[in-house]
């Protein structure tokens, strides 16, 4: 019974982790179009007189997304910084208690930003809303995209919640640890290490 | 009363490793709960909708990017080693190299947080290859990572400009000198407790001037992007979010001219990217939510009614609120720092005659020096991350001299504002 | 005693200092035992300004003030009182103020659950430039930051170039160059002190920032009778106040920066360009080229014709319909 939950929320993370890795994707490759349209601008502007009129706009929208996208990445590599003064004390079993704690106090958070955002939402939709800009962007556009980020989020963090209390009533810390645990130092040094050789060892091959 | 419950309510939350985004916003839904003369917590849609889709801090994210290209395109690696060329003769060896190559990498990003990480990932396996005296390499490296936002371009000093309408070319221009200096005090430290103990120092690395004149190249890109972010806003090409923008197309280039440039690379720097800027955001947003707060509860008005009464001279609630920041500083992530106080002491700062553009450089200092000190200082954290094995103390014992060297250098801005203002003087 | 918190104007501005002045001074004593504001302004609040109307909407604020403009996004006839170069002077934005008045407490009672307490203008939105210009036309070919669509359209049809940029970043896109010219108040840009960064302003009007005080219907409608009719009267004469202060203000501050008496603002050295007939007469063709028939695209038909009823019925002018 536990044994196939656990596999069930295993296939639910494997599918947010899909999602979150498409994420870096369009998050970041947002911020190289970004970057890409700003060098056009500021050449157009600098030798044509011409300016696309907000796409200051535009990138504060970008922003809002990028980094909605990026909360479910930093949590799935456990990167949200936490301080360890105590949690480096504590023995084992309590440690995992404030592995739960922790991941309950994120998502009892984001869950009350996410429960308003959708009022926003629901706002922006029902009157139409839209910047007052000359762009007049419709704003449940880029809303939406940054709701669905930060609902990605809470449910990524309930799920590991999930699987993490399955794998510790199973006797399985390894993956409770693996899941919502404080990221070590060796850890986080070995996926540096991997990133840049990953980077370099593909480049020398092509 | 507030300020005894929200000072509890925060460190119990991350002495307890809740995640320090997550501490701070709900630090402010129980403030909200408690005092707020309001139902505060209903605005924190619009609240979050509004911090986190703001066009000043499109930089953040665009400046750890620019940061990550360059390091996974060995850039990075190759100043580093033009560097230890160059300063590994004084007592000390490879830790002036840290310094210098953060000083230079400084000068291309304005994250405290991307520098360290940068520059660290870089050095920290030279440490044991020529018996370095650890603590002092890694609280080097944390140390002169703070630079990051002294020398511009600089995010915080973006934000502090944000939020008190000073001028940010002219926030650019005092941080020069100061980083500078900094930069050069940081090296004396390390000279003078090489000069005590010389073990500190490990083997000298042996470089012919033939090697130091061929590695001059490699200290060429980051003064090209130096040149284009900080030179576009100068010339009146870019604003300095526009100019951060500007920094990766510079760094996209430098690493195609390296034949660096290709997918993976790409991959990798996205990825780093986009798990720092989840973090970062997560802590910007609920940090705004919680300052909102701190209005909505009248905190604003109870600090600024209490320097009122307390009828001190300009000089002393100066001291005051010196002392605030380093306190506080122990425990608080600085962005957050930053977005909760900045707005309330700058108007009273400026009420008592002392300059913005001043006071700014000196809020940036008492920064650096919050992020070097435990138990929250977050290139400490940085540091430890990007290092082999070990406990945190060895960085935290390391840092300590710095620690020092950033309270003289602060006593000394204080002394003379000129080494801020003369830059921005000579361009009015 | 009823116990109201109210969110006031930006804390650097002269506005907010009147309200403070008001709220602890004429309306304390007036209001006695009855009824006690204690405000603090939306930026110390942590609030920027645009989402205040969804707060107020949603009972999180009880009384605020802002921008009515700012909120054009939740309905264009917020905008309807600001348009560029419609009304050039205090007298004509009165008239079409109180001709408008029932229009926007209406929207605001019925789309926003929000009760209309007072509208007021500020001092005139205006350009300031790096260059001394000659008049209207000379901003044609220029690099001109605008904040909303109006002013956008009007910029536009003078053949200027539109930039956009964050606030933060306008004195030094000014100083630098990145920017010829912006608009801003001719009192707020004096305070700000951007006559270190700008040599002329030219005074036309292509905007008011018009500002409204309102509070959520439902804290309203639990009011007591008297208490309601007391809020009534003393918006009134805050209200009064500020359109006396417009006037008081936007003369001070021009004098001040061209150099002249300076009581209330920071003395500087500018040129102030004059507006001639002809710069006044090109700006009517504008109004009606450009600003109207965009406007009243974002607006609707029965918007416009309601609007023609009202405000262009007081002031003498007549938008097309869409
Ligand atoms: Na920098
Ligand atoms: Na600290």
């Amino acid at each position: 019974m536990t044994a196939s939950l656990a596999r069930g929320l295993d296939r639910l993370l494997a599918g947010l982790r899909t999602l979150s890795s498409a994420g870096i994707w369009i998050g970041g490759g947002g911020l190289l179009v970004f970057s890409f349209a700003v060098l056009v601008e500021v050449l157009m502007r600098r030798f044509m007189n011409h300016s696309f009129a907000g796409l200051d706009e535009l990138g504060g929208y970008m922003l809002a997304i990028v980094g909605a996208i990026a909360f479910t990445e930093t949590l799935l590599h456990r990167g949200h910084i936490r301080i360890d003064v105590i949690h480096a004390r504590v023995g084992r079993r309590l440690q995992s208690a404030l592995d739960v704690l922790a991941m309950l106090g994120v998502i009892v958070f984001f869950g009350t930003m996410l429960f308003y955002a959708q009022h926003l939402l629901g706002r922006s939709i029902g009157l139409q809303s839209r910047s007052i800009s000359s762009l007049s962007v419709i704003l449940w556009v880029p809303q939406s995209i940054w709701f669905a980020g930060i609902a990605l989020f809470v449910v990524t963090a309930m799920t590991l919640l999930a699987r993490a209390i399955v794998a510790l009533l199973l006797g399985d810390r390894a993956t409770a640890v693996a899941l919502i645990g404080l990221r070590s130092a060796e850890e986080e040094l070995a996926e540096e290490v991997e990133l840049t050789a990953n980077a370099l060892g593909e480049e020398h091959r092509t | 009363m507030i300020i005894a419950v929200t000072l509890i309510c925060l460190f119990a939350l991350l002495f307890l490793s809740i995640p320090v985004a997550a501490a701070l916003g709900l630090t402010g839904i129980v403030l909200s709960e408690l005092f707020a003369f309001m139902p505060a917590t209903r605005g924190m849609g619009n609240i979050s909708w509004q911090s986190m889709n703001d066009a000043v801090l499109v930089a953040v994210p665009l400046f750890v990017l620019m940061g990550e290209i360059l390091l996974r395109s060995g850039v990075a690696g190759r100043m580093y080693g033009a560097m230890a060329g160059w300063l590994t003769w004084l007592p000390g060896g490879l830790i002036h190299a840290n310094i210098g190559t953060s000083t230079l990498f400084a000068a291309t990003s304005g994250s405290s947080v991307a520098t360290a990480a940068t520059v660290g990932t870089t050095a920290i396996p030279e440490a044991k290859k020529y018996g370095y005296s650890e603590p002092l390499f890694l609280g080097s490296l944390a140390a002169a990572g703070t630079l990051g936002i002294l020398i511009p371009p600089s995010i915080n000093l973006i934000l502090y400009g944000a939020m008190t309408n000073t001028s940010i070319p002219a926030l650019y221009l005092a941080g020069i000198i100061p980083g500078l200096g900094l930069a050069v005090l940081f090296s004396l430290t390390v000279v003078v407790a090489c000069l005590i103990k010389p073990e500190l120092g490990g083997h000298p690395v042996i470089v012919t001037w033939r090697e130091r004149l061929t590695s001059l190249p490699h200290l060429i890109p980051p003064l090209f992007i130096f040149m284009l972010v900080v030179g576009s806003i100068y010339a009146g090409w870019a604003t300095p979010t526009e100019a951060a923008a500007l920094g990766i197309i510079g760094a996209l280039f430098i690493a195609a001219l390296g034949r660096t440039l290709s997918i993976p690379m790409i991959k990798a720097a996205l990825t780093g990217t986009i798990r720092t800027t989840g973090m970062l955001m997560a802590i910007i947003a609920a940090a705004y939510f919680l300052n909102y707060v701190f209005g909505a509860i009248g905190l604003t008005r109870i600090v600024t009614a209490f320097f009122d009464a307390l009828a001190l001279s300009p000089f002393q609630t100066l001291m005051i609120i010196v002392a605030f920041y380093l306190v506080v500083g122990l425990f608080m992530e600085t962005l957050s720092l930053m977005v909760a106080t900045v707005p309330i002491f700058t108007p009273v700062i400026v009420s008592l005659g002392y300059d913005p553009v001043w006071f700014g450089i000196l809020v940036i200092m008492l920064v650096e020096t919050a992020l070097i000190t435990p138990p929250v200082g977050v290139n400490l954290f940085v540091i430890q991350g990007v290092r082999d094995k070990g406990p945190i103390s060895d960085v935290i014992r390391g840092v300590m001299p710095f620690v020092a060297t950033l309270l003289l250098a602060i006593a000394i801005m204080i002394a003379f504002p000129a080494i801020a203002l003369f830059l921005p003087g000579l361009a009015q | 005693q009823t116990e109201i918190r109210a969110i006031g104007y930006t804390s650097n501005l002269y506005l907010w200092g009147m309200e403070e002045a008001f709220y602890t001074g004429p309306f304390a004593e007036a209001a006695g035992d009855l009824v006690r504001i204690e405000a603090i302004p939306h930026d110390l609040a942590g609030l920027r300004g645009p989402e205040l109307l969804a707060l107020l909407q949603d009972g999180t604020l009880q009384i605020a003030s802002q921008n009515i403009s700012y909120m054009a996004g939740d309905d264009p006839r917020f905008e309807a009182l600001d348009l560029s170069g419609v009304t050039l002077t205090n007298a004509d934005a009165r008239l079409a103020t109180d001709a408008y008045r029932g229009v926007l407490a209406d929207v605001l009672s019925e789309r926003f659950n929000v009760h209309l307490l007072g509208l007021a203008p500020l001092p005139s939105q205006v350009f300031w430039c790096r260059d001394v210009i000659s008049g209207l036309d000379d901003l044609a070919g220029k690099k001109i930051r605008v904040f909303n669509a109006t002013t956008s359209d009007f910029v536009n049809a003078v053949g200027g170039t539109t930039v956009t940029m964050p606030f933060v970043e306008v004195i030094p896109a000014l100083q630098r160059g990145v920017a010829d010219c912006a608009v801003t108040g001719t009192s707020s840009g004096n305070t700000a002190r951007w006559f270190e960064v700008t040599q002329s302003v030219f005074p036309l009007n292509v905007g008011w920032s018009m500002v409204f005080w309102a509070a959520n219907k439902d804290a309203w409608d639990g009011f007591s009778p008297e208490v309601q009719a007391f809020l009534t009267e003393q918006y009134g004469i805050l209200e009064a106040e500020a359109w006396e202060a417009q006037i008081v203000q936007d003369l001070d501050a021009l004098s001040c920066s061209a150099g002249g008496e300076c009581n209330l603002g920071v003395s500087a050295s500018m040129t102030v360009v004059p507006v001639s007939d002809a710069d006044a007469a090109r700006a009517a063709e504008i109004v009606q080229a450009a600003v109207l028939p965009n406007w009243a695209s974002r607006c609707g038909a029965d918007c416009v014709a309601e609007w023609n009823g009202t405000v262009g019925a007081a002031i003498g002018i007549e938008a097309a319909l869409p």
